[in-house]
């Protein structure tokens, strides 16, 4: 579990920063968040590949292509865990690991000895992530329950395969936003919020498992409870 | 053949045409060796010294041949994760196929082969131990060969591939042929030197190594290196629980694109493929149908070509040091 680690390290980093700039008292709103979500994130190709061999004097010019491949990442159901500091009314800081088990679909085409086959590949996924939370404290509703947020950061990807053996590692830039409802507000308690959030993220993706080695685009959604506490 | 005195007992290589339906001087001759598959037939270390033949030939001067001899030498030289290299000592008027005690490249009269061989190469080996220490390269000399790619089969080319068997390489099978309503078959795609049927007549692609022609003899010859940097994949194939013997294997890089090949041997058809970088592999496994298998196998009888082309059930991650382990299924025909 490399990644939960890391996800450590990260909310350390976080929480050391956050403690140092935070001189505004961050109210009732609960100076820890802690989160966790399910959720989907979309697929993306990942790049195809051309097995060609040199053609013989008088055959096509253009090569011979023994057969062609097509692979994708497949969209998958998520796991979302969040760490989040309140730096102020507006501003947090949030660390993430997100995983999931995607599936890379991989199309045989061209083979004129074995038809379509296809193969699947099944990668174990982790993104470790910092952020920067802006809550639109203007748009707040419903008594200042519910609560718009703008969120934006980077990511360490890691992917493994079934024996858990790393295939490859790659960076993530997130973008995107969404709302949080307070469900539960107690005014004389250690626990200031406990509520729902939904989110929807914009992720591109450096690196990672890919045959072309290109930047890949996709997008997350997430539904989690939280709980807000000191 | 060659018998070889004192040597042959146990390290006699049979040299025996190969591809009987193949057109003429299309063919290559193969070494078929009857070996411990656990020993290694590899030159040992220092530098490996070589004659050349003196004959000239129409079209082709004695010198046009020495320098496209040199070249294909030079290819394999070139191979940075091997450390074969080669030194030519000069002309020699010794016909490459005289017992003479030294490495020879030269035209020959094959008068006792095939006509449709174009060039065979003979080993001396070291009984038990493999080490070869002698090989000799005979050109037919029926044949119209040329040096500059303008007609006639390719001096460098064919002389890249007999080096290979020089070096101890086999047959390689990855390439695709057709039937010629003539009888015999003609290549219409291949990516290794190693293929033991020739490019046609006129063709330089021949003189290019390929990755499955680097991998093999990084893998007789390697650089520490190469060992450290990289993997392989090795399984079984099956075909309703039984073991195919003879099927070819090849692994396909998905982000170089290159192709590196290797058969199932023995009874229990397993199969290693070697010498491959890190990085995702595609593996495909076909019957040995584009050539005849005793270019590849002195026992022929037990390779099975009944079945389909097949691939891995998922992608391969092969890592530096490291073995990738995938067993394979196959369909009958
Ligand atoms: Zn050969």
């Amino acid at each position: 579990m490399i990644g939960g680690g890391r996800s450590l390290v990260v909310a350390a980093v976080v929480l050391g920063v956050g403690l140092a700039v935070s001189a505004l008292p961050a109210a009732a709103q609960g100076r820890l968040e802690l989160g966790v979500g399910v959720g989907a994130v979309s697929g993306h190709p990942v790049g195809g590949a051309d097995a060609t061999l040199t053609p013989n004097t008088g055959t096509a010019a253009g090569g011979f292509t023994l057969f062609s491949t097509e692979s994708e990442l497949e969209a998958a159901t998520a796991l979302d865990l969040r760490l989040g500091w309140r730096l102020s009314r507006i501003f947090a800081v949030e660390a993430g690991l997100g995983y999931a088990t995607p599936n890379v679909a991989t199309r045989v085409t061209g083979d004129a000895e074995a038809g379509s086959p296809r193969l699947d590949t099944v990668l174990s996924q982790w993104i470790v992530d910092g952020s920067v939370v802006a809550h639109l404290t203007a748009l707040e509703a419903v008594g200042g329950r519910l609560r718009p947020f703008l969120v934006g950061g980077l990511g360490y990807l890691r992917q493994l395969d079934a024996s858990s053996a790393l295939v490859a590692s790659g960076g993530v830039v997130h973008a995107g936003g969404g709302v949080k409802y307070a469900v539960w507000n107690p005014t004389d308690s250690w626990v200031k919020r406990v509520g729902v959030r939904a989110e929807l993220r914009f992720l591109i993706r450096n690196d990672g498992f890919d045959f072309e080695d290109r930047r890949r685009t996709s997008v997350s959604g997430f539904a989690s409870v939280f709980l807000a506490i000191f | 053949m060659k018998v070889r005195g004192t040597w042959r007992a146990a390290t006699a290589l049979a040299l025996a045409v190969v591809l009987a339906g193949a057109s003429p001087l299309e063919a290559y001759l193969k070494l078929g060796f009857s070996q411990d598959p656990d020993q290694v037939l590899r030159w040992g270390p220092g530098t490996i010294r070589y004659f050349v033949g003196d004959r000239d030939l129409p079209g082709v001067s004695g010198e046009a041949f020495r320098q496209a001899v040199g070249r294909a030498f030079a290819s394999w030289e070139a191979v940075p994760t091997a450390t074969a290299t080669f030194d030519e000592v000069g002309f020699t008027g010794l016909s490459p196929l005289s017992e003479d005690g030294v490495t020879t490249v030269g035209f020959e009269d094959l008068f006792d082969f095939d006509e449709r061989v174009l060039a065979v190469t003979s080993l001396l080996t070291r009984t038990g131990s493999g080490e070869i220490i002698e090989a000799d390269i005979a050109f037919n000399a029926a044949v119209a060969w040329s040096t500059d790619g303008q007609g006639g089969f390719d001096v460098e080319s064919i002389a890249v591939h007999e080096i290979g068997h020089l070096l101890g390489l086999g047959h390689s099978a990855i390439g695709e042929t057709e039937l010629r309503p003539t009888g015999g078959r003609r290549v219409i795609a291949s990516e290794t030197a190693m293929f033991p049927i020739a490019f046609s007549s006129g063709s330089t692609e021949g003189r290019l190594l390929q990755a499955d022609d680097r991998a093999g003899v990084s893998d007789l010859y390697p650089t520490p290196e190469f060992q450290q940097a990289t993997g392989s994949i090795s399984g079984r194939v099956q075909k309703g629980g039984a073991s195919v013997v003879g099927a070819h294997v090849v692994a396909f890089n998905l982000q170089t694109e290159d192709l590196v090949g290797s058969f199932t041997v023995g009874g229990d058809g397993r199969f290693v493929v070697a010498g491959l970088p890190p990085g995702p592999y595609l593996l495909r496994v076909e019957p040995l149908d584009d050539a005849d298998p005793d270019s590849f196998f002195d026992d022929v009888a037990a390779v099975d070509v009944e079945f389909r082309v097949g691939f891995a059930s998922r992608i391969v991650t092969v890592r530096a040091g490291a073995d990738a382990a995938v067993d394979l299924e196959v369909v009958s025909k």
